[in-house]
């Protein structure tokens, strides 16, 4: 549920008041950054979509159910934007990239220590060589269950899946996972 | 249910992911079978190395340039929404009934005006243009002079603009009176200086409303008389 003072700011930026809605930015600006970097691996893509999810937001005050949680609001038009940006990066790499030129991209991705993460760099890298080759749905509730930390009921209010359609990708992804980082970063050992 | 089932529940193992009743079952089924005890041992691994991922959270380097860009953007926003808002205002207006009502009252109004004229002023020409077509004097007719007694008329016939226009001779002033020979007026009214002259006449020279004109108009026709004389006389020849 949302709380009162969220509740406060959001009404009042409906109304118009920018004062307010400075103030919810300010609030919830780091966790829809975090999303976003944690989906696209990429700062200035994430920061852009950070900007365009909060615009989008400004202009859809009004539609604000007052039963829901802020922050699921939030994160859904940051996943919707950010899908929207991973199949037009999908796109174009199929247009743009040869199979050879993918490889070597990926090859200069991986390679760092998963126990000492020193740097966003380092962590968006190792986030997109073990994400980045799943289907879009286990990534998507891959990175908002295990790395954004949501409910599974959360999950499914974000993505608009069943609680049970969210556990099967999950299932599916952290198998995916669990195997790359095998091969890797020789980190654990798969069933023999 | 066989191991490949439970081995699928031990990848959902955190918080809410699981009944209640499939942990018990799941719990049940590890304490009699070492291959899935050994599988949730390597799974284990895995799960703390996920929850290491989680820990380090993504920051923005410049969350101010962030803050910054988006209000700007919805300020411009809020601008482009109070314009419109206005529009949507003025519209409203005007589409309140009684403003609906005024408007096409005053536009028919308008336009009624500007057709009637319109209508008016070429049909008074095609007058003018039915008598100019007409036969000037049929065989054998008296030549008539017409005499009209207008102040008006006078003062427009001296005028410089009328003597500039004028066939010469046409038009003479004599006793207070305009005389003016019939196929005289024919062949004014012929000459494609008329409509120069009705152009500026109305003009410059008598600055005359509808009002005024049809004033003078009537002034004229109650003021004619004509001079009937011989052919032999010629007297305007």
């Amino acid at each position: 549920m949302t709380d009162e003072a969220t509740r406060e700011l959001i009404s009042r930026s409906a109304a118009g008041d920018v004062l307010a809605f400075e103030q919810l930015v300010r609030r919830f600006q780091s966790y829809a950054f975090a999303l976003a970097m944690r989906l696209l691996c990429n700062p200035e893509e994430a920061k852009d979509v950070v900007q365009e999810s909060f615009i989008r937001l400004w202009k859809n005050l009004n539609r604000f159910d007052q039963k829901k949680t802020f922050t699921t609001w939030l994160y859904s038009i940051v996943t919707n934007l950010a899908l929207d940006r991973l199949r037009a990066i999908k796109r174009n790499r199929r247009l743009f990239i040869s199979r050879d030129e993918e490889s070597k991209i990926d090859e200069t991705l991986d390679g760092f220590d998963l126990h000492e993460i020193h740097s966003q760099r380092e962590l968006a890298s190792i986030i997109k060589t073990l994400t980045g080759e799943l289907p879009l749905k286990q990534r998507l509730v891959f990175v908002l269950r295990d790395l954004q930390d949501l409910t599974v009921e959360e999950v499914a209010d974000v993505t608009g899946m069943s609680p049970g359609s969210v556990k099967t990708n999950l299932h599916f992804a952290r198998r995916r996972i669990r195997r790359y980082l095998v091969e890797y970063y020789r980190v654990g050992s798969l069933e023999s | 249910m066989n191991c490949d089932n439970y081995k699928r529940m031990l990848y959902l193992s955190r918080d809410g992911e699981l009944s209640n009743r499939e942990v018990e079952e799941l719990t049940r089924h590890l304490q009699s079978c070492e291959s899935c005890r050994l599988e949730r041992e390597r799974i284990g691994g895995f799960e703390t190395t996920i929850r290491q991922l989680r820990l380090f959270t993504p920051v923005a380097e410049n969350p101010e340039l962030i803050t910054d860009a988006i209000l700007s953007s919805v300020r411009s926003e809020k601008s482009k929404t109070i314009n419109l808002h206005l529009l949507e205002r003025l519209l409203d207006m005007f589409s309140a009934p009684q403003v609906r009502i005024a408007a096409s009252a005053f536009i028919l109004l308008t336009t009624g005006t500007f057709l009637f004229q319109y209508i008016t002023f070429f049909a008074n020409i095609h007058a003018l243009e039915l008598a100019a077509n007409s036969p000037v004097r049929e065989a054998g007719e008296e030549n008539v002079t017409y005499a009209v007694k207008s102040e008006q008329l006078q003062e427009i016939v001296q005028s410089r603009e009328a003597r500039q226009l004028l066939i010469p001779g046409a038009v003479k002033v004599r006793g207070g009176e305009v005389i003016v020979n019939r196929s005289d007026i024919a062949s004014f009214l012929r000459s494609t200086r008329f409509r120069d002259l009705a152009t500026s006449v109305a003009a410059t020279i008598l600055h005359l409303d509808k009002k005024a004109m049809d004033h003078f108009m009537d002034n004229l026709t109650g003021n004619v008389r004509s001079i009937p004389n011989h052919p032999s006389q010629g007297a305007h020849r």
